[in-house]
């Protein structure tokens, strides 16, 4: 799943504004599968064919099938806490990033580690580029770590100017990186030499999603402004702007064919807050779909390999997921 | 008007070079000015996370309380130094930090300014005790300052009279996973009778050259 990353924490530009009517009605979810867990999860991933669920919380990650809610695994970390994970190569494999600096990458079936990174400093967003030969990790210093996956070894070391990494992204072609910055700024890196392409500096607030096109040229940011961005990442400039709503952006997934994208929103100020979901379109800014429920805490969200869109809620020890058609 | 600045060790070699110097050790003077920066040297105030809530531009500002803000009163002064105690004068020094419920203002700039310098490195600004903001455990200002020649500085104030302390900041301040040093809380002068009381706290800021 093209998942949304849920932070804990989560302007006015010259854009031009969409005059999108907001008046869409509010689309009807549809429970897909519930899974009887044995304790509240905090954070939830669902693999990208959609067949398997993880589940974090504390120091171990359990994973279910989603098909007959049966438990597959249970990863336990001992002392390490995981501040990150998801699902690589459809499910097989799940990636976790470890408080104190390490990176695994678990065998999804026998919950044994095949390949460990270290990082050094706390992993807490991870993203891997589409061919599987670059690995990106960040956390709260201002740096970005970029390893050959080939070789395991650390090809470059990109900074930040003055916050830590919100969240980053890789361009369909591995050859560039996005990176948002609690400063404010993302900055865009060309993968194969380390270097700055541009930084876009007119957002006034840290943005927790980014996600792009796939054709690369263009970055869409989620911002803490309410509203989705969508900057040119050859120039680092905002090309325009989708509606601002009520609440920040707290995580951003692309659709498979690129045509749209979901946004997850919160109040800031309220963690365990409602999280309205709503689904524009890329192309023309159009808002497609919404799930603004005053009852909705998602803790997953994003679209499967075969388009669908799903979210997760946990009702008690169980565990929703739902389908936005 | 640009400043004209020597730092110690360039101060000592250029007098030792006109003669104004002499040495009657066997010392050589980077040695003598080594051990004039060493005798001299303050500890950098410590780095602290920048978290998620800064917002660009905020305004100029000493009184970020407004009138009727609920809240206790809190002056926070202090002065801008480096690592040799030399003042900064030219530092710039922004805060943000949420209001008395715990919120930060994303729409707007409550609780949020860049703080002019009063002469001789000084600064202060009036606002009000931060609350706790739901996810964090402590209160705490945000705090960017910078100069020029110097490492900018992220960092966060806290304070002593914080409730999660339990009136032992020695001991409970890990109680906060981000607050990773105790010079960060800062001790709380309480004035005023129970009606009018005002918070007093001083925060001085120490940066590193480059």
């Amino acid at each position: 799943m093209k998942r949304c990353r849920f932070s804990f924490a989560g302007f006015v530009l010259a854009g031009i504004f969409l005059s999108i009517p907001l008046s869409v009605p509010a689309s009807e979810p549809k429970l897909e599968t519930k899974i009887a867990v044995n304790e509240e999860m905090r954070f939830t991933a669902i693999s990208p064919d959609g067949k398997i669920a993880g589940m974090l919380k504390g120091n171990k990650i359990g994973i279910w099938s989603i098909a007959d809610g049966q438990q597959i695994q249970m990863i336990e970390l001992g002392v390490e806490q995981p501040v990150f994970f998801d699902f690589l190569d459809n499910g097989t494999h799940l990636l976790v990033g470890l408080r104190h600096g390490k990176i695994q990458l678990h065998d999804v079936q026998t919950g044994k580690v095949l390949r460990s990174l270290d990082n050094g400093a706390e992993p807490r967003v991870v993203r891997v580029s589409k061919d599987g030969e670059l690995l990106a990790a960040a956390g709260g210093d201002r740096e970005v770590h970029l390893w050959d996956l080939a070789t395991g070894k650390l090809a470059h070391r990109l900074a930040l100017e003055l916050g830590g990494a919100m969240d980053l992204a890789f361009s369909p072609d591995g050859r560039t990186l996005a990176g948002s910055s609690q400063d404010t700024n993302i900055y865009v890196w060309d993968t194969k030499t380390g270097t700055v392409k541009n930084v876009a500096r007119e957002l006034s607030l840290a943005t927790f999603g980014l996600a792009f096109v796939p054709d690369g040229k263009w970055l869409f940011a989620g911002s803490g402004d309410f509203a989705i961005h969508v900057i040119d990442a050859g120039s680092g400039k905002v090309a325009r702007s989708f509606p601002a709503q009520k609440m920040p952006v707290i995580a951003l997934a692309m659709a498979p064919d690129g045509k749209s994208i979901v946004a997850v929103y919160r109040d800031a100020n309220e963690p365990f807050g409602n999280t309205p979901i709503l689904l524009w379109s890329t192309e023309t800014g159009e808002l497609l779909k919404k799930n603004n429920s005053p009852e909705l805490k998602a803790n997953g969200c994003g679209f499967l390999s075969d388009g669908r869109l799903v979210y997760s809620t946990m009702n008690g020890k169980e565990l929703q997921v739902w389908s936005l058609r | 008007m640009p400043r004209f600045s020597l730092t110690r060790r360039e101060l000592i070699e250029k007098c030792a070079a006109l003669g104004v110097v002499v040495t009657a050790t066997s010392l050589p003077i980077s040695a003598i000015a080594k051990i004039w920066d060493d005798s001299e040297v303050r500890h950098a105030t410590p780095p602290n996370a920048f978290g998620p809530f800064y917002k660009k531009h905020s305004p100029q500002a000493r009184e970020l309380r407004a009138a009727g803000d609920p809240g206790l009163p809190l002056t926070v002064t202090g002065r801008v130094l480096d690592t040799r105690g030399e003042v900064l004068e030219d530092a710039k020094i922004e805060v943000w930090h949420a209001d008395h419920f715990g919120k930060y203002d994303i729409e707007g700039y409550r609780f949020r300014a860049q703080i002019p310098l009063k002469g001789k490195g000084a600064y202060s600004f009036d606002s009000v005790m931060p609350g706790h903001y739901p996810d964090r455990v402590c209160q705490h200002v945000h705090y960017l300052a910078s100069a020029p020649g110097h490492k900018t500085l992220v960092t966060q104030l806290y304070f002593a009279t914080d409730p999660v302390f339990e009136g032992d900041p020695d001991k409970n301040f890990t109680r906060d996973p981000l607050l990773i040093s105790r010079e960060l809380v800062r001790p709380v002068v309480l004035t005023g009778d129970p009606k009018t009381m005002h918070a007093e706290v001083n925060f001085e800021l120490c940066l590193e050259r480059l």
